[in-house]
């Protein structure tokens, strides 16, 4: 009779363990809101994390919606949001983890994945996106661009560039592909390929300083260049790229992390990780000037670390991601004059935003 | 100091093949676990971090200066005969004094040849194989030379194809799920260990160890969402050699001393078509020299002393262009003494730790000279009942790696040591509680642990190039139960059962932090084991299980794509044992992972769902 009572003790015992570890499912799915005027961010997601995301703010209601994409699409994006782009009526996103390119429209609902693929049927791993006359062009890792179609969302041709392309910009009837050789450390590349648009054939290389990433044209014919060095030596550089004669200037005076060009402006940041010195600057691309080394003239401040910098096209205001680099980061809007307007809270490494607005 | 031990004969019950699945079930432990045969296991106990647990074999501690960790997946049980978790320090004070240096102690003891049935060679072999590949067959002999000299020879292979299949989740709960196969997670490995035991004279003991580990494994990476796991393979070359000297010169002097040398190197492959030339390859190699000399002296019948003084210099080379090349030596001496009156025992121990590093390439990190004191009690308040209070406080550090200080570009060689203090206070009785119940064990502990200097990585020069940093502060508050317990039916059945319970409480306390107050990542709060077995006359058959609260994979515990749910991992078996004329047959069945439950011990790292194992043994 003991052992019988004993063993009703043990068994109560063991369900009390297991009554422990099975009444913990507290994730509740939230319905996502329908997409009207605002902005979609991409959160880059952190290394390995497959926590790339998509952040939704409503300028109506003034509300953030984290995990965006996977509340409309009941799956996650994948591994590390390279870079986000909006074209007619969809918007490409590179996701440069899972190695594809997802293709949404403007509601967040996913179109395709598009899987890129080598000669040899490698899967390909794409970074930065440029948009022309109906074709996407991308930067692939292994060394190539590709062309989609945006009506068959299916790659046409690829041709082979430098060594870890970055960069993707287009001026000129040309497109510049900027090489760092990033998986190459020490030994980097120096070099942007030149593409003829109309034959998509790469025409030449021309040298910059080492280890280039972002490019972006301006309006007047400038392609503008950061190289990130060698994190030791050689600094960050900002350079500019005559599309006409194919020669580079570098820029004094302006030590970019990151930048975005609208209209004349170029807004640049920088983050010295040591003295934990911020600046934002504004660089004028129609006369080649600084116009300011402190973009932000209300007092305010950006808390963390500095880790994107966007521009709404319709009406100027310009976005300032910040991320410490471990926690997720917030999204801070200001006025193109430099004035506070509101924040939100993003997720892991706010990066890229593509606006649905016209005003 | 609260001990947990598990010996030979226990293993089959909590369906252990390896020694991380038998740490699992020592409360307080914390195996992460990246999936499979051939991925990383490493233990933190009490919620300290690998880095500050030491595992200890045939009692010379492992050392890997280059990561700080043990890879417990690389030990299997097939010749051991003891593991045991000391909370602490072991509380025998005549060690070397490495056994000190850390928060905690695991440690392995491998089987010692036993000639007492008059034979003078007896040996053990089994083969093992089971779900996914695993191939494992091993042979141990034991040899009697003369009556001064014994050897040992022991030998195992393992081979396992790893590609088992889980449920990729591609969102939260309720989102859309794929079945895949884990790819480029094969492991095969070679372990050969000689042993030799003389007894010089009657009080005189020396051991020679000579161990041998070859091994091959893929390092398929984490599951990353819609796409194919990493082509990354590994080769590891281990060999180290140990001695033990142990002379008991009388009942108030005792000397032992040690010595070992170990070279442990690997070479990572990993190919993708975003490399250089398809392919990074690096290699990587280890040297350590080691000697420890103790002392013990017991003048009084109550009291003892003990003086132990280590010496070990390590090497660490790999083929990054400017890599630092360095080389430590470390110095520890520890005194200790213990005072046992008849209900009361008190040791104390005091460890002074000295390092120097010198480097080939940029800067050195300064010699690090420092003492750390503990001390501990028990109490038995009664006379008639086996009822003990223990209490110990331990303040230790743990002296930075080499992949801290000098990895390439995320080295700080200015950082501080990271240190831990521990309070625990707990019970532990040994009366039978209930008059049908025998060989009962019950403990319980609670404890306050404390690290400051918390070396982190963080962002250096930009977010691709990050350091580390001596930056945060972490508070644990925990408890520890487990209750042990044999019922005797009749004479040849009894069930035994076991059981343990962790609740831990382990935050981050950095000042100004934005996560303050949350729980440290892959902490649950609640986790457990089980184990019951019934021994009858024509086998034995028994349940373990293993489960987990959930857990958040990064600090943030308010996104929902950091939660990890709950599991509970519940696996059987049954063996029969059969006595023929020159041997002892054993076949053991298991069934792993029953339920087939999905889950992550480390997110992204999917576990192998139900599977078998089958072991055939002998004994002659």
């Amino acid at each position: 009779m003991k052992s019988i009572l004993f063993l009703k003790r043990t068994v109560f015992l063991l369900f009390l363990v297991l009554f422990f570890n099975s009444c913990t499912n507290d994730n509740t799915p939230v319905d996502a809101p329908t997409v009207s005027t605002g902005l979609l961010l991409l959160n880059q997601g952190s290394y390995a994390g497959n926590n790339a995301e998509l952040t939704y703010y409503d300028f109506t209601t003034n509300t953030a919606t984290n995990n965006f994409f996977n509340s409309v699409n009941k799956r996650g994006l994948g591994d590390t949001g390279q870079d986000i782009l909006k074209y007619g009526s969809k918007i490409y996103i590179s996701v440069y983890g899972s190695s594809l390119i997802e293709v949404i429209d403007l509601k967040g609902v996913s179109k395709k994945q598009i899987t890129l693929k080598d000669a040899k049927n490698n899967v390909q791993s794409p970074r930065s996106l440029a948009s022309y006359k109906g074709k996407i062009y991308v930067t692939l890792f292994d060394g190539y661009v590709a062309r989609i179609d945006t009506a068959t969302l299916a790659s046409e041709a690829e041709i082979a560039v430098g060594s870890n392309p970055e960069g993707i910009a287009i001026a000129n009837g040309k497109i510049y592909v900027a090489n760092s050789g990033g998986m190459n450390y020490p030994n980097y590349d120096k070099t942007v390929s030149v593409i003829d648009l109309a034959t998509f054939t790469q025409t030449k290389k021309i040298d910059v300083v080492i280890n280039p990433g972002k490019l972006q044209a301006d309006a007047y014919g400038d392609v503008y260049l950061i190289s990130v060095g060698n994190y030791g030596t050689i600094p960050y550089t900002f350079q500019r790229i005559n599309s006409a004669t194919d020669v580079v200037t570098t820029i004094p005076d302006v030590v970019p992390y990151n930048f975005t060009i609208f209209g004349d402006k170029a807004y640049c940041y920088y983050y010295n990780y040591k003295t934990k010195e911020k600046k934002f600057m504004v660089y004028d691309v129609k006369n080649e000037a600084v116009l300011s080394q402190s973009f932000i003239t209300d007092g305010s401040a950006i808390a963390t670390v500095p880790y994107s910098i966007n521009v709404n096209p319709a009406n100027g205001d310009v976005y300032i991601g910040e991320s410490d680099g471990n926690t997720t980061g917030k999204v801070n809007c200001y006025s193109s004059e430099g004035k506070f307007k509101f924040s939100f809270d993003a997720g892991y490494q706010p990066t890229g935003i593509a606006f649905i607005t016209n005003k | 100091m609260p001990t947990q031990e598990i010996s030979s004969k226990d293993f089959l019950k909590i369906n252990a093949a390896s020694v991380s699945d038998a740490v699992k079930h020592f409360a307080g432990v914390t195996v992460k676990d990246y999936g499979g045969v051939g991925g990383l296991k490493t233990v933190s106990v009490r919620s300290l971090g690998a880095q500050h647990t030491a595992v200890a074999y045939d009692g010379i501690t492992l050392n890997d200066t280059q990561t700080g960790q043990i890879d417990l997946s690389r030990f299997s049980l097939d010749n051991v005969e003891t593991i045991s978790l000391s909370n602490g320090q072991p509380d025998n004070i005549f060690q070397p004094a490495r056994m000190f240096a850390s928060a905690g102690v695991i440690s392995i003891v491998t089987k010692t040849p036993d000639f007492s049935n008059g034979k003078s060679i007896e040996g053990q072999g089994s083969l093992k194989f089971g779900s996914f590949g695993l191939l494992s067959p091993s042979l141990s002999i034991n040899k009697r030379i003369n009556k001064y000299l014994a050897i040992n020879l022991n030998s195992e292979y393992l081979l396992s194809q790893g590609n088992y299949p889980y449920t990729m989740y591609y969102g939260g709960t309720n989102d859309s799920t794929a079945r895949k196969k884990r790819s480029h997670s094969d492991v095969h490995s070679f372990k050969n260990e000689l042993n030799a035991y003389l007894q010089l004279q009657e009080r005189e003991k020396l051991s020679i160890k000579l161990y041998n580990f070859n091994g091959e494994r893929g390092l398929p990476g984490s599951t990353i969402l819609y796409k194919e796991d990493n082509n990354a393979r590994l080769w590891d070359q281990n060999f180290f050699t140990q001695l033990h000297y142990e002379n008991k010169q009388s009942q108030k002097l005792q000397t032992q001393f040690s010595a070992k040398y170990s070279q442990f190197s690997n070479q990572y492959e990993n190919i993708s078509i975003n490399l250089p030339n398809g392919k990074q390859e690096d290699d990587y190699s280890q040297k350590e020299y080691y000697f420890s000399g103790s002392v013990l002296v017991r003048p009084k019948e109550h009291f003892s002393a003990s003086f132990s003084t280590d010496g070990s210099y390590n090497t660490m080379y790999n083929n990054f262009s400017d890599f630092a090349i360095p080389k430590r030596l470390t110095v520890l001496n520890v005194i200790a003494s213990k005072y046992i009156i008849e209900n009361l025992d008190v040791t104390a121990s005091l460890l002074h730790t000295y390092t120097h590093e010198t480097v080939e390439v940029s800067a050195a990190s300064a010699d690090r000279s420092k003492f750390s004191p503990t001390i501990s009690a028990s109490w038995k308040p009664f006379e008639n009942k086996e009822l003990r209070f223990r209490a110990f406080y331990k303040d230790v550090f743990r002296v930075p790696t080499f992949n801290d200080l000098y990895y390439q570009r995320m080295g700080n060689p200015n950082l501080k040591p990271e240190k831990a203090k521990q309070f625990s206070i707990g019970v532990i009785s040994t009366d039978k509680l209930f008059s049908f119940l025998k060989n009962t064990i019950f403990s319980t502990d609670i404890y306050y642990n404390q690290i400051s200097d918390k070396i982190v990585a963080l962002p250096k020069e930009n977010l691709f190039v990050w350091s580390m940093t001596n930056l945060d502060k972490v508070r644990i508050y925990g408890t520890d139960i487990n209750f042990k317990s044999t019922v005797p039916i009749n004479h040849n059945t009894e069930i035994r059962f076991n059981m343990g319970y962790t609740f831990q409480i382990a935050q981050d306390v950095t000042p100004g932090s934005k996560t303050y107050g949350n729980q440290l990542p892959y902490t649950p709060l609640h986790s457990g084991t089980s184990s019951v077995s019934i021994n009858t006359k024509w086998c034995e058959l028994g349940y373990s299980g293993c489960y987990s609260g959930k857990r958040w994979s990064r600090i943030e515990t308010d996104v929902p794509s950091n939660l990890m749910h709950g599991y509970a991992d519940h696996s059987i078996f049954v063996s029969r044992k059969l006595d023929l004329k020159f041997c002892q047959l054993s076949l053991t069945g298991e069934l792993l992972n029953l339920l087939d439950t999905q889950y992550d011990v480390v997110q992204y790292y999917p576990m192998p769902g139900r599977s078998f194992r089958i072991t055939l043994s002998t004994h002659f």
